[in-house]
């Protein structure tokens, strides 16, 4: 059948995304793996050592809660931004969306500078603060869970925005149109049927940004404290410092058994298509 | 042109919708341009006209989506404006529907009565009554997306009457139908109508469909009512010649009105015709002796005969040639090409051998009664 031919001769143009992907992912992983089952001995007492031992367990939860409340925060700045840029006039909606992106080319390790700068006791932020007498003495904005969460969701909000801005922007204003037609006052009628029908983008937003916080890397080395230490942290100082693959490989595992045991719960549960896919 | 009639209801009964003036302006365009119309409870009005003639502003203006310009609109008597969208108890039917896609059918309709705050049985007694009512008794559990364009259109008018809105505005509710459907669901509409006896502005631009339904339909034109009155009233003293030209179908001739008598008129200054077979029609709106007229007559009105036959049926009568012959199944339609340079159609019941009667060529006369004829000012 041509359509068939076609379809066939067509599937060579994923071929080097798929090369790449095979070489870059799939081997390194299957690499990892077999590493943190044989490292130094055949066994299971790497995971085992991962999933028990205090300190292991300190970081794999820091990682969650610090990935989740970046999520979190995300969402709330970036709704109303998303939602901001979707009703704003054609010029309005072209300025917020390089303000958006303009960070976003930007590379992560100046962004997490200045933010060093910005928040340091001597810093600009603390200056102005201190500057108006707002506050009496410099705020701890650094080297703890508030500076990694400010850096965190400053640097991963646009991957919220941008799958929110593509969803919230195909909601036809016609349904907010009726639902005031049919009595629903403003608030009612974001909640019942605005909401609803922007969750895909709350789902891929959400996804997106939990999932690159997970693996976050060097805006928690920079910005927190020693009890702000995330898994890619642990991983490296593991390599680094000790040469313990096979832990290491274990925790790197655990992460990606994690991410994609997440992916497949919130699939389920909310039952909603990521909107990449639309 | 302003015709004086658009202010004051050709019906009886209470005013429950007032426009008074209503404007609205875009930059530079006046999309709805000092319109008034007052409709009686339980009326179904229709706003028919071109498209981009300002149907679905005045609608909007209506509903609380947009602010008008100038003028204001009274319901149930009291000012209108300073109400939002949501406290109007206006419902709508939307041209697209604007089903809530993640809502079955019977949360759609049960919205309105959630907002309203009426105990749960009741909403649930209500949405079964308006399913039955639209004749969707078993479908309150489906999505919108698994119904047909027909039944989503029942599932948005069921939704939209649910909680007894004190008007009901539908704008080209039909307008995503196939025909068959749309003649259905517009005696379901009728039907419904006179069942919940609501007060009903509907916006087409379908002239078939605003005659067949409405009590009254308001003719707009670049943003303006040119003409309000009851179907049969349009069609037969129309307003002006393009609400002859919009509504039906007419053939015009133009002239000069002459020896106004009994409201009828003569029609002067048209080539070609005798002084002994003067052109006749009754005088209609903006007739005046002496100035610019023009004669209107429906293609259906006018009998075609071959010009080698006796003496004409009716006194207006006047020669041409057959240029095309339309067959229309029910009818014949015959384009004659007049001595005065127009182009003429007329419409005969089809009867077996017409045809070969009068093929295309064949000298005719085509006649009319006086009565038949309407002249009208010139625009
Ligand atoms: N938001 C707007 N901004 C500028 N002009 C507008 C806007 N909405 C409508 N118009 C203009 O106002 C005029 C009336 O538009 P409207 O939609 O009321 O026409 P309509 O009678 O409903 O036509 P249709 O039969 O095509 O739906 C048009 O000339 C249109 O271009
Ligand atoms: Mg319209």
């Amino acid at each position: 059948m041509p359509s068939t031919v076609i379809r066939d001769r067509r599937a060579w143009l994923v071929a080097p995304a798929l090369a790449l992907l095979l070489a870059a992912f799939v081997y390194p992983v299957f690499w990892l793996l077999l590493r943190s089952a044989s490292d130094p001995v055949w066994g299971f007492h790497n995971y085992a050592t991962a999933l028990s031992e205090a300190i292991y367990l300190k970081v794999l939860w820091n990682t969650v809660a610090i990935s989740g409340a970046t999520t979190i925060f995300c969402l709330l700045f970036g709704y109303p931004m998303a939602y901001t840029m979707v009703h704003a006039g054609p010029a309005a909606r072209r300025i917020l969306i390089y303000i958006v992106l303009i960070p976003f080319w930007t590379s992560i390790l100046v962004r997490t500078f200045a933010w060093l700068v910005l928040l340091q006791p001597k810093g600009l932020i603390n200056d102005i603060l201190l500057g108006i007498g707002l506050i009496a003495r410099p705020l701890e904005l650094i080297y703890n869970r508030t500076g990694v969460l400010i850096g965190m969701v400053q640097i991963l909000l646009p991957f919220m925005v941008f799958p929110l801005f593509s969803v919230l922007s195909r909601i036809d204003g016609s349904y907010m149109k009726a639902a005031a037609n049919l009595g629903a006052p403003p608030l009612p009628a974001f909640f019942r049927v605005y909401l609803p029908l922007s969750l895909p983008g709350v789902f891929t937003g959400c996804m997106l940004v939990f999932i690159i916080s997970l693996g976050y890397f060097i805006t928690p080395a920079l910005l927190g404290g020693r009890r702000d230490i995330m898994v890619a942290q642990l991983i490296q100082e593991q390599i680094d410092q000790f040469g313990d693959w096979g832990l290491s490989a274990a925790l790197a595992m655990i992460l990606l058994a994690g991410t994609a045991l997440i992916f497949t719960l919130a699939h389920k549960v909310f039952g909603v298509k990521p909107a990449i896919r639309a | 042109m302003k015709p004086e009639h658009d202010t004051k209801p050709d019906e009886p009964g209470e005013i429950i919708l007032e426009l008074r003036q209503v404007s609205k302006r875009f930059g530079d365009v006046t999309a709805v341009d000092e319109v008034s119309l007052r409709i009686a409870r339980g009326e179904f009005i229709t706003f028919l006209g071109p498209s981009g003639s300002g149907k679905t502003t005045t609608l909007m203006i209506v509903a609380g989506f947009l602010k008008a310009s100038g003028g204001g609109i009274l319901l149930d008597g009291k000012p209108l404006d300073p109400l939002p969208p949501y406290k109007r108890d206006i419902g709508m039917v939307f041209q697209h529907y604007a089903l809530f896609p993640h809502m079955t059918v019977a949360q759609n309709i049960a919205f309105p009565l959630q907002m309203r705050k009426l105990p749960k049985d009741e909403i649930a007694g209500r949405v079964k009554h308006a399913l039955d009512l639209v004749g969707l008794p078993d479908h309150g559990m489906r999505r919108p997306a698994q119904l047909s364009g027909g039944q989503q259109q029942r599932v948005a008018l069921a939704r939209a009457m649910v909680f007894n809105p004190r008007v009901l505005l539908m704008d080209e509710p039909l307008g995503a139908l196939d025909k068959k459907l749309r003649e259905q669901m517009q005696i379901e509409i009728m039907r419904i109508h006179r069942n919940i006896e609501a007060t009903i502005l509907y916006v087409t631009h379908d002239q078939e469909e605003a005659l067949v339904m409405s009590d009254r339909i308001a003719v707009f034109n670049h943003g303006r009512i040119v003409q309000v009155d009851t179907a049969e009233k349009i069609y037969d003293a129309p307003a002006t010649p393009f609400i002859a030209d919009f509504v039906g179908e007419s053939n015009f001739l133009s002239g000069r009105a002459a020896d106004i008598a009994g409201g009828i008129a003569r029609l002067d200054g048209v080539d070609g015709v005798d002084r002994e077979s003067p052109l006749r029609g009754w005088c209609g709106a903006g007739c005046v002796s002496g100035a610019p007229a023009v004669m209107v007559v429906r293609p259906e009105r006018i009998n075609i005969a071959p010009d080698s036959s006796a003496a004409p049926v009716a006194e207006n009568s006047i020669a041409g040639r057959v240029s095309d012959i339309i067959y229309l199944g029910q009818a014949r339609k015959y384009i004659v090409d007049t001595a005065h340079g127009v182009e003429f159609s007329a419409l005969q019941q089809s009867r077996a051998g017409d045809a070969i009667d009068m093929p295309v060529g064949t000298a005719v006369r085509l006649s009319w009664r006086a009565e038949d004829a309407v002249i009208l000012k010139d625009q």
